[in-house]
């Protein structure tokens, strides 16, 4: 059982997003020579890694750090250690049956990725509070590398200034935080345990983790390519208006595009951001046919919360051993103001939007403790499970990447349903990877 | 292949009154072969799995088919053994004629490495003769023959369909009356479906099927430490579907508890002194290889399967306890499990348990929705009231404490997982009849095709049905 203090070891992007860096640029990096790329390490980027929950004062910048299977490897980590972390990391994300796990078919196959965590041994994250700055330090950490990594691929993203993701909606709204080292946990915080190895879980026991992964944790990262034209056209066509498409695609996500809580059976206007209520818990007990959140919207699917199974407590149960702390980031050019419906002039209504040729989206990053039983399991069992909640064809309609949905989507009404059909698939992914942050003091025992 | 004509008396009578009232059936038999080792016939299977899958698909009545490749029985002097396993709506005579006749020439080619008869009309009964009793089988969608199964996911499309084509008319909108839009789904649906369609509603069971079934549900409390099994038993109290008989069910329950407490109090402490005088379990060898294997052929489908092969602790008090567990969640499976669910799991379509080999060897074959690494999260998770007394027999199951609890809670799912890992059985045939539908569609299509044939259909009867859609 680990004594030091969690908040202490673990690297801070476990306890914070980093909100008042806004602007990341990511570097993955394949490793090129051992020596030097130790010498790198050691003298160079670990010593800059932030790790714990207390700031220093405030910082201009800040540097997070994780290892691919291959990388720790590549370093000379032992398989079995690799191993011991756990075998969907040691496997990685590209493998068949992940892949039709996470629905990485078709379109989102790992052979056409820009990245992932085979190619890539080392990630690096560089927050900074610009655009430049951020740009800047990743130059200079690259000149670090020279003789030791090269890049594979490099992504500029930021927090968003509106806080709303490329389709125009709010994200990041219900983002637990980690608990504390006892592990009793608020309304909305994680169990130690569910983020970093060898740590009081949900369900009050500790899973035995190596010595060289305690207070580690794992980092699913995906680059998530939306087609922001697209998917608006989709809700536009099936639209009567622009108020009923806004209605349409907020009951596919869950939620309107200003973040509060959707409902209604036919199409309304969006309400006014309260923040008490959108920044509240969500409850589905009290709407158990999904007549105000749809069954196969976006974020119940994600997260049914005490919707699951009849039982409340239960459902709350089973939903919290698979949470995931997200620490996203949007990357790419701003969708165009007159691109989403509640802007620009409602004689456009009918005229398709065209895409501008510019590449945006969604790094998804989440931390986990098990990458199996949360990240994979909410992908498979959840968003890409055509018969999840009592549905018979229908995938999550924003996110899903599964080829066996049917492109459609049910809004419960009274008598009969609403049935949106032929929707296609909106985000592609462009990258994807396991990746390892190791905490304090793993580096001296098996890097160095 | 010639028709062959498979006599009446090779199932039991108690087979065939237990099937009136519950079924699909299963069938199991495992077929020596002296020429070729594990490895080399699971190779030799497999590679007639396209022909045989082939012709399974003009089988009639068959749930699933499954042929997997197992070490030999211990003093059986053969290298290794095809275990095969059949889930079927017919009686077997029929069943093996039904496969003999639209599979025959396949199947004769993939057993040609075991011990066969030498003339092909005489295998049906050779499969016989090497049968192997399950002990325990469940069954998701109790009665659900594979003609139901398909035809209720048809009756589910028509109404899909007509109901999408009426709203986008605009013949239907949100004021239509509910009673409206169901009679004429009802009609629209009647005209659509054929008559093996229609043929093929799930029929009420006959009063000889009930009293048949209702016999055996007083015969399974007859044994008082099924006690050990209170709380599952106690929800059938209120699976009473009027006051009255939740009164009657409470009366019966108290009675018969008053009769049960103390021998299931008593069965509890002898198994509590067995987990005192055990020593730890040996962890379980796994063939990474092999893993690697079962992992890139896992979760292909909606609906998959996993065949576990696992040693029991070697000694007789656990090869006896966990015969009687065997028998206590096979009664379980009969009378309280067949709802939908084993023990809150609500994914399984078809799981048998076999111990074989004078009692030495555990046999687990289920056919389940979803993926594999939820499955047995399932089974370690809500279903471990069902699943850790039958595993605690196992010989690399972690020490359990009082049959159900966990003796080192920290370690006991991964040490668990790891031994089913140990012991998964690469499957070389694999045929299921409706791979894309779940055990939940199945119960829902069957709900649907009542409600929707209900002449006594009110206005609120209509909303459910609607909302169903």
């Amino acid at each position: 059982m680990p004594t030091s203090d969690h908040s202490t070891r673990a690297q801070a992007l476990a306890f914070k997003g980093f909100g008042g860096l806004p602007h990341a640029t990511i570097l993955w990096l394949r490793m090129t020579s051992l020596s030097p790329a130790r010498a790198v390490l050691r003298d160079h980027w670990l010593p800059s890694v932030e790790y714990g929950a207390r700031s220093h004062g405030p910082r201009a910048w800040a540097l997070q750090i994780a290892f691919s299977g291959g990388g720790l490897r590549g370093l000379g980590v032992s398989e079995a250690a690799v191993e011991d972390l756990g075998r969907a990391f040691a496997r990685g994300i590209g493998e068949p049956q992940r892949s039709r796990a996470l629905g990485d078919l078709g379109a989102n196959d790992p052979r056409a990725w820009r990245w992932d965590d085979t190619r890539a041994d080392v990630v690096l994250m560089l927050y900074a509070e610009s655009a430049a700055a951020a740009e800047s330090h990743a130059e200079r950490v690259l000149s670090m590398a020279a003789g030791a990594f090269v890049p594979i691929a490099q992504l500029a993203t930021r927090l968003p200034t509106d806080g709303r993701e490329p389709f125009g909606f709010r994200d990041g709204l219900a983002q637990p935080s980690l608990a504390r080292e006892d592990g009793r946990s608020g309304s909305d915080e994680l169990a130690p345990g569910e983020v970093l190895l060898g740590r009081v879980n949900s369900v009050g026991s500790i899973v035995p983790a190596p010595a060289h992964g305690v207070d580690g944790s794992f980092l699913v990262l995906r680059e998530l390519q939306q087609d922001v034209a697209g998917f608006w056209n989709d809700w536009l066509e099936r639209a009567s208006d622009r108020r009923e498409a806004i209605w349409l695609a907020s009951k596919a996500v869950g939620r309107w595009p200003n973040g509060m809580p959707v409902h209604g059976s036919a199409a309304c206007d969006e309400p006014p951001f309260d923040e008490q209520v959108a920044l509240g818990p969500l409850a589905y007990r009290d709407d158990p046919h999904g007549d105000r959140v749809p069954l196969g919207s976006h974020i119940r699917r994600a997260h049914p919360r005490d919707g699951l199974v009849s039982d409340a407590e239960r459902s709350l149960a089973i939903s919290a051993r698979h949470r995931m702390l997200r620490r996203g980031r949007v990357y790419g050019a701003p969708t165009p103001a007159h691109w989403l419906p509640w802007n620009g002039d409602a004689s456009d209504a009918r005229r398709p939007l065209e895409h501008d040729g510019h590449s945006r989206g969604l790094l998804f990053a989440c931390l986990c403790a098990d990458i199996a039983r949360q990240f994979e399991f909410v992908q498979q069992t959840w968003m890409n499970n055509p018969k999840h909640a009592d549905l018979f064809d229908e995938v999550d309609p924003i996110a899903a990447g599964s080829e066996r949905g049917s492109g459609h989507f049910s809004i419960p009404r009274d008598p009969l349903r609403r049935r949106v059909r032929g929707l296609a698939r909106r985000v592609t992914v462009r990258g994807g990877g396991y990746f390892f942050m190791p905490a304090r003091g793993a580096f001296d025992t098996w890097l160095l | 292949m010639e028709h062959v004509r498979i006599p009446r008396d090779i199932e039991s009578r108690s087979e065939r009154r237990r099937a009136s009232w519950r079924g699909p059936s299963s069938f199991t038999c495992s077929l020596p072969s002296s020429q070729l080792g594990p490895e080399a016939l699971h190779e030799h299977l497999s590679s007639r799995a396209d022909a045989v899958l082939a012709a399974l698909e003009r089988a009639e009545g068959v749930h699933s088919f499954r042929a997997c490749a197992t070490p030999p029985f211990a003093d059986d002097g053969h290298r290794a053994r095809a275990l095969i396993n059949v889930v079927h709506d017919q009686p077997l005579p029929e069943l093996l004629e039904e496969l003999f006749a639209r599979a025959g020439r396949p199947l004769l080619e993939a057993f040609a490495p075991l011990e066969q008869p030498a003339q092909p009309a005489d295998w049906p009964m050779w499969l016989v003769q090497h049968r192997l009793r399950e002990n325990t089988v469940h069954i998701g969608a109790v009665n659900a023959t594979v003609r139901e199964i398909r035809a209720g996911k048809r009756l589910r499309e028509l109404c899909r369909a007509f109901a999408d084509a009426e709203l986008d008319r605009g013949v239907w909108d949100p004021a239509t009356p509910p009673l409206r839009m169901c009679a004429e789904l009802r009609s629209h649906v009647a005209a659509a479906m054929s008559d093996a369609d229609h043929a093929a509603a799930h029929p009420q069971a006959s009063l000889a099927a009930r009293a048949a079934r209702a016999v055996d549900f007083a015969a399974t409390f007859l044994f008082p430490a099924f006690g050990v099994l209170v709380e599952e038993i106690l929800p059938l109290v209120d699976r009473a579907t009027t006051p009255a008989r939740r009164a009657l069910r409470q009366a019966a329950f108290t009675l018969w508890w008053s009769y049960a407490v103390a021998p299931s109090s008593a069965a509890l402490a002898a198994v509590r002194m067995l987990e005192r005088s055990e020593s730890q379990p040996p962890e379980p060898t796994i063939d990474s290889a092999k893993w690697a294997r079962l992992e890139a052929g896992e979760d292909r489908f909606l609906h998959n399967e996993v065949t576990l092969w696992l040693p029991v602790r070697d000694s007789f008090a656990r090869r006896l306890l966990l015969r009687v567990v065997l028998w206590g969640a096979e009664r379980g499976c009969r009378h309280v499990w067949n709802v939908g669910q084993l023990a809150g799991i609500d994914t399984i379509h078809h799981a048998r348990i076999l111990q074989l080999d004078r009692g030495r060897t555990m046999v687990f074959l289920s056919d389940y929705d979803g993926g594999l690494d939820r499955y047995l999260g399932d089974f370690i998770g809500v279903g471990s009231h069902a699943v850790v007394p039958i595993s605690s027999n196992l010989a690399h199951c972690p020490k359990t404490r009082w049959l159900f609890g966990r003796e080192d809670s920290e370690r006991f799912a991964s040490d668990w997982g790891a031994m089913i890992r140990a012991g998964q059985l690469e499957t070389s045939i694999w045929y299921g009849a409706y791979r894309d539908t779940s055990v939940r569609e199945i119960l829902a299509n069957r709900n649907l095709r009542e409600a929707l044939f209900d002449r006594d259909m009110d206005e609120r009867a209509a909303r459910r049905l609607l909302r169903n859609l």
